[in-house]
This record gives C-alpha cells, sequence and structure tokens, in this order.
C-alpha cells in the first residue's frame, strides 16, 4: 500500500477515526495501532509480518532479560545476542545471496568451483529500517539510556508503526516510546503542520519524483551510452532531483500522517542540496540514518577522538556499511566508499585550513563541489552494474552531441525541485501558519482543491517509493 | 525546526478539515474514484467499492462536474507533451467490450518448422516489444537497446506494469496493440504477458473463477485471439513464454498459461511460441534465481521470483536478439 494511493486514503481515514475514538482506552487505542500497521504490511506480503512479530517480540525478550541482570559481563553477552539476532535476520535476508555468490565467485576466479546449491531469499520490504530500529532499542537499553519497556505492545507499535515502518524515518525507541506512556493528546495536534507536509510530500513524489523518473532518468539509466554529454549531465541532475524528491516525500508524509495520530517524529531531510560542504550534506541528509550511524558505528568505533589515522579508517567503515545498509551490490559498496574517501579528503583539508579563515564567497564553491561530488557518487546508487556506470561516466565525455533531453516541462521539475533548496525556512513556517489560519472549512476545501489538482496533474499509476528496495 | 507560532488543532477540527476535503474530492472527480475501485482485484472489496463509487460518479458525471477536472487534465497533458498520461502503468477504461474481440482462427495443428511472414521489405527491420512488467525493465530495456544498436533495425516498446488479457477493464491490450499495429508496419512483434492473468475473468455480465473450465475456455479463446491479432497485422509474432516462477502454484499456473499461448501460436504459420525456460531455467528448464555464465554466479530472478534481474534480463534478451537478427535478415547500411 502507497502512500499516494486512494487506498490508502481510505485506509488513513478509517485509522484516524479508530485510533481517537478509542483514545480514552489507551491499551486498546495501541492495540489497533498495532492491527493496523501489521494490516498495512501486509498488504506487501502476509508471510512476513510473522518476521516483524518476531523482531518485535525478541527485541522485548531481550529488553527485559537486560533490565534483569546487572553483571555487566552478562549484559554484554545479551547485547551480542541481540545485536546477532537483529544483525542476523538483516544479513540473512539481504545480504545471503549476494555474500554468498560473490565468495563463490572469489572461489572460482582460484579455479575452485564448489557444488553449492543457493538458497532463494526473499527481501521483505522495509527490513533495513525495522532491524535498526530494533538495534536502536536494545543498544539503548544496554547503555542505560532508556528503560526497558515494559509492555510488549510498545515495541510491537515502536517497530510496526506504519506511517514509518517501510522507507523511515528511522526513529529512535528513546524518542517514540516515551509518547506511548499516555495517549495522545487530542487537542494539540499540529494539523497545519502535518498537512502541509503531507501535500509538499504528496507533491514533490507523484508530479516531480515520478515525471522526471520517467521522462528523463529511467531512459537514461537503461542505455547511458545512447546519450549525449549535455544529455547525461541533464539526467544525472535530475536523478538527483528525483531521489531527493521521492525519498523526503516518504518521510515528509510519514512525519504528517503520524502528527495527524498524534505522535511525533523528527525531520529526516534539511535542503540537502545548500549544504556546502560533505559533513554538512550529512547533516542534512537522510539524518535519522546519519545520526544512527555516528551513534551506533561512529561513536562505538571511537569516532574522532581515537587518534588521526583511525578516525580516517572509521569514516570509510561507516560508509562502507552505509553503502551496504542499501544495498546488496558492489555499486553500493563502491557509492559508500566513494563517499567516505570525499569525508576523509574533506577532513584532511579542513585540519589544514580550518573553514573560519575561508572568505565567504568560498561558500559557493563549497556548495557547487559538494553537489556534484554527491551527483557522481549517486551515479554507483542507480547503476544496476559498473558497466552501466562506466557506461555513464564515457557519456559524460561525449561533448560533441546536442542536448536532447530537455523539455521545458522536465527543466522546471528539475529547477524546481533544486529551488526548494534556497528556500528560506521561515517561508515553509509562513505558509503553515497562513494555512492555519484559514477557516476550517476552507482549509479542508483547500486540501481537497490540492487533491484534485494532483489528480490532474499526476502521471497515471504510482511509482514505488525509491527506498522501499531498501 | 519546532515552532511555537505553530496552531495546535483538536481532533473534531481535524476531522471537519479531513471530511470537507473528502467531500471536494468526492465533488469534483468521483470518476477518479470510480476508475480506482474498477482497477481493484475481482472480489467483495471491489464490489462494495464500486457500489459506492458508480452511483456518486453517475450523478456527479450527469452534473457536469466532473468536467472541470477532465479539461484540466487534457489540458495538463497536452501543455507538458505527456502521452497517455505517463507514469508506470496506463489504464484505458473506455475499452470496447470483449464482444468486439477478433473472432477465433480456424485450428491448423502442426506447428511450422519455419516461421512464415510476408516479404521482408529492403528497409531497416521493425520491430514492436510489447508486454507487462517483464517487458518493461530487464528483458525489455536489454532487448531495446540491442535492438537500436544494430544499424539494419529500428525499435519501438509498450509496456504496462500489472497489465495482461483478463482485465480489458484495466487496460485493453487488444486496442492498443491494434492501434500501434495500424500505426506502423512492422516486420515482427515480440510479446510477453500472463504473469497478471490469475485472476477471475468478467464478460458479458458473467463472472469466470481462476482454475475453472468456463475460465480456460475463455482465456484460450483470448490467448487465440491475441495471437492472431498479432500475427496477422505485425508481420511475424513472437510470444515469449513467461519464464518459470519460484512459487511451485503460481508456476503451474503461468505453465498452463504458456501452453494456452502455444497453442494460439501453433495455429498461426507467422507466429513463433519461444520456450524461455531453455534460457534463464537451470539445465532441466525450471525455475533458478542463479546461472553460472562464464564462470561467474550471475543473479538471473528479481527477490520476488517473478521478474528477471537486469543480468537475467540481459541474457534473455540477448538470445531473443540473435533469434530475431536470424530471422529478419536485417541489411546492412
Amino acid at each position: 500500500m502507497l502512500f499516494p494511493t486512494i487506498q490508502f486514503g481510505v485506509f488513513f481515514l478509517i485509522v484516524f477515526v479508530g485510533s481517537w475514538a478509542l483514545r480514552s482506552r489507551h491499551t486498546a487505542h495501541k492495540w489497533f495501532l498495532i492491527a493496523a500497521s501489521y494490516y498495512f504490511y501486509g498488504c506487501w506480503d502476509w508471510r512476513f509480518t510473522a518476521l516483524l512479530a518476531f523482531c518485535s517480540v525478541s527485541n522485548y525478550l531481550g529488553g527485559r532479560w537486560l533490565a534483569a541482570t546487572e553483571h555487566p559481563g552478562r549484559r554484554k553477552a545479551i547485547l551480542l545476542v541481540g545485536l546477532l539476532a537483529n544483525g542476523g535476520v538483516l544479513g540473512f535476508f539481504k545480504y545471503y545471496g549476494f555474500f554468498v555468490s560473490s565468495a563463490l565467485n572469489v572461489l572460482a576466479a582460484m579455479g575452485w568451483r564448489p557444488n553449492v546449491t543457493l538458497l532463494e531469499v526473499v527481501l521483505p520490504v522495509g527490513i533495513s529500517f525495522f532491524t535498526f530500529q530494533g538495534i536502536s532499542y536494545f543498544v539503548d537499553v544496554y547503555r542505560r539510556q532508556l528503560e526497558a519497556s515494559k509492555s510488549l505492545a510498545d515495541i510491537l507499535l515502536y517497530i510496526s508503526f506504519f506511517p514509518q515502518l517501510v522507507a523511515g524515518p528511522i526513529v529512535r525507541a528513546s524518542t517514540f516510546l516515551p509518547q506511548l506512556q499516555k495517549p495522545p493528546d487530542p487537542n494539540a495536534i499540529e494539523g497545519s503542520r502535518a498537512l502541509t507536509l503531507i501535500m509538499g510530500g504528496l507533491i514533490k513524489k507523484t508530479v516531480i519524483a515520478n515525471y522526471i523518473g520517467t521522462e528523463l532518468v529511467d531512459p537514461f539509466f537503461q542505455s547511458p551510452s545512447d546519450y549525449s554529454g549535455p544529455d547525461s549531465l541533464f539526467a544525472i541532475y535530475g536523478w538527483a532531483v528525483q531521489v531527493y524528491c521521492d525519498f523526503s516525500a516518504y518521510s515528509d508524509i510519514a512525519i504528517g500522517v503520524a502528527e495527524l495520530l498524534g505522535y511525533r517524529f523528527p525531520h529526516n531531510f534539511n535542503q540537502p542540496y545548500r549544504a556546502s560542504s560533505l559533513r554538512e550534506y550529512w547533516r542534512r541528509w537522510h539524518i535519522s540514518l546519519s545520526t544512527w550511524l555516528r551513534d551506533y558505528i561512529y561513536y562505538p568505533l571511537g569516532g574522532s577522538r581515537a587518534g588521526r589515522l583511525r578516525t580516517y579508517v572509521n569514516l570509510y567503515l561507516v560508509f562502507l556499511f552505509g553503502g551496504l545498509w542499501h544495498g546488496a551490490d558492489w555499486t553500493f559498496v563502491m557509492w559508500g566508499l566513494v563517499h567516505g574517501t570525499g569525508l576523509c579528503v574533506e577532513r584532511f583539508v579542513r585540519r589544514r585550513m580550518p573553514a573560519r579563515e575561508w572568505p565567504r564567497w568560498t561558500y559557493i564553491i563549497g556548495l557547487l563541489a559538494t553537489f556534484h561530488f554527491v551527483c557522481v557518487a549517486r551515479i554507483f546508487f542507480r547503476s544496476p552494474s559498473f558497466d552501466i556506470a562506466l557506461q555513464c561516466f564515457r557519456s559524460l565525455g561525449a561533448w560533441s552531441e546536442p542536448l536532447t533531453m530537455a523539455t521545458p516541462f522536465v527543466v522546471v521539475l528539475v529547477v524546481v525541485g533544486l529551488g526548494i533548496h534556497f528556500i528560506p525556512p521561515k517561508w515553509s513556517e509562513a505558509a503553515q501558519t497562513a494555512f492555519g489560519r484559514m477557516p476550517l472549512v476552507a482549509q479542508g476545501a483547500a486540501l481537497g482543491l490540492f487533491l484534485v489538482l494532483l489528480s490532474v496533474m499526476a502521471p497515471e499509476g504510482v511509482a514505488p517509493f525509491i527506498y522501499f528496495q531498501f | 525546526m519546532e515552532s511555537t507560532q505553530v496552531r495546535r488543532y483538536t481532533v473534531r477540527e481535524v476531522t471537519i478539515i479531513l471530511g470537507v476535503a473528502s467531500a471536494v474530492v468526492v465533488l469534483l472527480d468521483a470518476a477518479g474514484l470510480r476508475d480506482w475501485a474498477s482497477g481493484l482485484e475481482l472480489g467483495p472489496e471491489r464490489q462494495v467499492a464500486l457500489a459506492i463509487t458508480e452511483p456518486i460518479a453517475a450523478i456527479q458525471g450527469r452534473a457536469g462536474l466532473q468536467r472541470p477536472h477532465d479539461l484540466a487534465r487534457e489540458w495538463f497533458l497536452s501543455a507538458v507533451h505527456i502521452e497517455h498520461g505517463g507514469g508506470w502503468d496506463t489504464q484505458e477504461l473506455q475499452s470496447p467490450v470483449w464482444a468486439e474481440e477478433p473472432a477465433a482462427p480456424t485450428a491448423d495443428s502442426a506447428q511450422p518448422e519455419e516461421l512464415a511472414g510476408p516479404p521482408l521489405p529492403p528497409r531497416p527491420r521493425r520491430v514492436l516489444l510489447i508486454g507487462d512488467s517483464l517487458m518493461g525493465w530487464g528483458l525489455g530495456t536489454s532487448l531495446e537497446r540491442l535492438i537500436a544498436q544494430h544499424p539494419g533495425m529500428e525499435v519501438k516498446r509498450h509496456a504496462v506494469v500489472s497489465s495482461g488479457l483478463t482485465r480489458p477493464d484495466f487496460f485493453d491490450w487488444f486496442d492498443l496493440a491494434s492501434g500501434l499495429l495500424d500505426e506502423q508496419e512492422y516486420d515482427a512483434v515480440v510479446c510477453i504477458m500472463g504473469g497478471n492473468d490469475i485472476q477471475a475473468i468478467s464478460t458479458e455480465g458473467r463472472v469466470y473463477r481462476h482454475g475453472t473450465d468456463e475460465w480456460y475456455r475463455a482465456y484460450a479463446h483470448r490467448a487465440r485471439s491475441f495471437v492472431t491479432l498479432l500475427a496477422s497485422k505485425g508481420g511475424r509474432a513472437y510470444w515469449l513464454s513467461l519464464p518459470p516462477m519460484r512459487d511451485k502454484r503460481f508456476h503451474e499456473n503461468t505453465r498452463r498459461i504458456n501452453a494456452m499461448f502455444e497453442e494460439g501460436c501453433r495455429q498461426r504459420p507467422s507466429a513463433k511460441y519461444v520456450d524461455t525456460g531453455q534460457w534463464i531455467g537451470n539445465e532441466d528448464g525450471e525455475y533458478t534465481s542463479y546461472l553460472v555464465l562464464e564462470g561467474r554466479q550471475r543473479q538471473v530472478r528479481a527477490s520476488d521470483g517473478i521478474h528477471l534481474t537486469t543480468a537475467g534480463g540481459e541474457i534473455l534478451a540477448s538470445r531473443v536478439y540473435d533469434m530475431l537478427v536470424k530471422d529478419l535478415e536485417p541489411p546492412s547500411p
């Protein structure tokens, strides 16, 4: 079930009415939301609701086990078991085929061809997100930053809550579980913020991302060698806009939907293409993943306090892991390594030349350099193979051919997709305030007209969100 | 990003907003809701959705309230130069009824040794690729690329996700294929579809559940008719079988669908049934996720056990391409 569909609209209206009607019976309210979330997830494949339940129950039991012991060694052992359980689920479903076939290829190159029958493993949607949420809960309980939940319903709802279940944001247990301690406040819904986020997300996904995808990016990446240098560059810019509009749209809609149900999620994007350095970019892009990697991998490895060389190694390891998290393929590993290298080089330069000594105009240089670096790295992210990625790079060099893919409509979409990064944050707050000041009926009419306008402009059907595959 | 200025709403206020918004959508685009209901899988959910949305759409249409939406969409699509609404799957909801389907051909029991077809004219060979999502990416994109790179061949591809022959109310392949073949003369049509057809057939007011004798009779008729249409108007028709599927039950169902298309091809001298299992299956032609090619393990099937990966698409496309080049003998530039 995808967000920008009538099916989801009907589902949400039922859940909205049902959950608020059950508000005074808090336990029933939570179980209702759990049932709705499992139905939502089951719409992809009912079989995997059992996996979702298994992950939730095992994290709940693990948390209780941790809470029951004070012995440091035993706590460490329990942590290890918990990490292995969550990591094992993710590793088996997502990486089994990748690692086994890679290993067999290495062995074949060495002249040994073992007769191994590979298992057929189906990838459950959203597994990378809900296993990371499980790990965050478990580690936070181990670190005593969070009390182990006594309520199984709370953990089931935390792991499965449908707005963020399949593509994030990766909501921390420390953010969500305290909200389950009492029923959501029926008088404190940030309605104008929620509705403007949902409307913005819908237009980013159904109009900007979908049209750029079908009219520009998909044809280019099918056969990059058929296109000229200017076309290639334009398509790569288009891909940058598409992936931002697609993924940030999902996060915005998720945040808005959760808000209407009385729950708060953190922001996941903050105009990433206005970053003037890679470090800043990662503080603005997929914030919930980058902070997760920082808190649960980078810091435990020693972060930047374990010596210069070790800091560079840690950065590489984090981005290697981040690349693999996105997909079980060597192209994703390469994407991670390119980013890791970029961050190491940037760190090295910054240590020699602190940013405060740089003139202001270097911001523009930094912005352009960061954006183009991100675009180049994303070629690996989008290409289904290294061969296609190399074709993209070769096409970028063919500047004797003209630009043919830049239809006025697609150019407008790309410009708008980039332009929204430079809208002052106060403007969006002003839009929310202006929306909120209208009479309620006018707000409803505006929302209704927006949805009709969306059906006027949207392409037929809706493509799945890009991050579902992760 | 939290702002102290943000207005706090009560549940009642949000309910009013959502209620008014829903009313506006029903008032101005009830046909969109009916079309959505019509696109649902046959079953109680669809019946309920249609029972609610059809009368509303009829009243709203009579009142002329749908007109602004339709005019605006028409204007928008023409202004941005997008054909058929673009997108991932195209719904053609005003499609002709099944009474207009082509008549079944006369049976001719022998499968021809050589593929017959009209004489090939002295110009680049034109190939049309059509089908469902299997022709959409993987196989479709690779085959399109290979053919386009041949200087003596031209190619056009039209793929519609989730489509097939059981649900003309969702997408009418007879209508589209006929239109495409009238628009342009082709030397060959390559088609793959049928994987979305494991569902009930509704025709002339009757619903045949999948698996019943009536369903097989109705589907076999459509399969024969569609192959006839492609073979008679498209020069030569190549029907690619659905590849072996991972799920045993699904595989059995698709095997039966393949058999009906094979029978349809057998009756037309200019139609060829191509068993893809020989190229994308294991040594017994059965499902496998991995194939060893040039000493390397390649994952050829997507995680759903149905679609092809890029590598799988390339493998199958190269085999089909070789077959087309051999049969069509494209001229050298």
